[in-house]
C-alpha cells in the first residue's frame, strides 16, 4: 500500500489512473450474485440480442464500482469518499480492456473538512468513452495534527 | 408536437411517494463478495490489521453496497414493470455517503418515485425514471443516498 494522500499533497489538474481491467463473462455472473442484478441483458446472449445488443454487456454498477475504486485506491485507508456519480453514455462488452482515468477538479475546505472533488471516465478498447463520473473525497490535513480528522 | 406520452396518471401518482422500504443486516459475507466481484483489493473491505489501524478501526462497506440492499420494488419497476416501452438502459446515479457503513449495521433504505420524465434522442422516444433511496442505520443516523435513473425505450 502507497503512504498516506494528505490535502496539502493535492493539486488541482493531477491525473489518476489509469486503472486497467478487463471484465470477463465470470466477473459478471459474480457481480450479478454480488450485487443482485440479475437483469439478463448481461449474462443471456438470446436476451441480449432480442433487445438489441450484438451481446451481453457489462454492468453499469460494476463499471461504476471500477471508477469508484480509482479514488478509493487513491485516497487510501484515511480517506473518505463522501460522493460518487456516474453517467453511463455508452455500452461496453466483456473481454474488451477498460482505462479507467480521473483528473481533480477542485479543493475545498468545509470547516475541518478538507474535500477534493474529481472527475472519471472509463475509455475502453475500441476508443469509445463509455463512462464518465465525478466524485469528492475527504482527505486528511497535515495542519488538522496527527489524527487526521 | 402531438407526440404520445407515456406517463400516465397512474405513473404520475407515484412520484414522491414511499414505493418500498427494506430493513437488511450488512453481513461480512456480502462486503467480500462485492469486493471480489470488482476485483477490488482494499484492506479495508476485510477484517484485517490494516482495517481496524485505520481511521475506520475495522472493517467497511464498499460504495457497491447499495446495490445488494436496495428495495425490491426499484429493480421491479426496472425489469418487470409492465411498460408499452420495453427495452431498458441504467441511465447512470449519484450516491452521496454520510458515515462508513460496518458488517451488523442494520440499514432502513426509503424508496421514493422521485420524477418521471419524456425525451427524444437518438434511440427513440425515451422515459427517465428518477428513483431515490435514503438508507439510515440502527442508531438512526442517515449513511447513505441514491439517486439512480433508469430510461425505458
Amino acid at each position: 500500500m502507497q503512504a498516506q494522500l494528505f490535502y496539502e499533497d493535492v493539486a488541482v489538474g493531477q491525473a489518476l489512473g489509469p486503472l486497467r481491467l478487463t471484465p470477463t463473462r465470470r466477473q459478471a455472473v459474480k457481480w450479478a450474485g454480488a450485487s443482485g442484478d440479475y437483469y439478463e441483458i448481461h449474462y443471456d446472449k438470446d436476451f441480449a440480442q432480442a433487445a438489441g445488443q450484438p451481446d451481453v454487456i457489462v454492468h453499469g454498477a460494476l463499471k461504476a464500482a471500477i471508477s469508484a475504486r480509482l479514488l478509493t485506491d487513491w485516497m487510501g485507508l484515511e480517506g473518505f469518499l463522501k460522493k460518487v456519480s456516474c453517467r453511463f453514455q455508452g455500452i461496453d462488452f466483456f473481454d474488451v480492456e477498460l482505462a479507467c482515468s480521473g483528473r481533480v477538479t477542485g479543493k475545498y475546505r468545509d470547516g475541518d473538512v478538507h474535500c477534493v472533488e474529481c472527475e472519471m471516465w472509463i475509455d475502453n478498447a475500441r476508443g469509445e468513452r463509455t463512462t464518465v463520473g465525478r466524485g469528492v473525497v475527504v482527505l486528511p490535513s497535515r495542519s488538522a495534527g496527527a489524527s487526521g480528522g | 408536437m402531438g407526440e404520445k406520452s407515456y406517463i400516465t396518471d397512474a405513473i404520475r401518482n407515484l412520484i414522491g411517494r414511499e414505493l418500498d422500504r427494506s430493513v437488511c443486516e450488512i453481513e461480512k459475507g456480502m462486503i467480500r463478495r462485492l469486493a471480489e466481484a470488482a476485483l477490488d483489493d482494499n484492506p479495508l473491505y476485510r477484517d484485517c490489521e490494516a482495517s481496524r489501524n485505520s481511521r475506520y478501526g475495522g472493517m467497511i462497506a464498499p460504495p457497491g453496497i447499495a446495490w445488494p440492499i436496495i428495495p425490491a420494488k426499484m429493480d421491479w419497476m426496472a425489469t418487470q414493470y409492465d411498460f408499452p416501452l420495453k427495452r431498458l438502459l441504467n441511465a447512470g446515479f449519484e450516491k452521496e455517503f454520510f458515515a462508513p457503513i460496518r458488517p451488523g449495521d442494520v440499514l432502513t433504505g426509503i424508496l421514493v418515485l422521485a420524477d418521471v420524465e419524456e425525451k427524444q434522442g437518438r434511440i427513440g422516444h425515451m422515459v427517465f425514471f428518477h428513483f431515490e433511496v435514503d438508507w439510515s442505520n440502527q442508531h438512526g443516523s442517515r449513511v447513505m443516498k441514491l439517486r439512480q435513473s433508469f430510461i425505458r425505450y
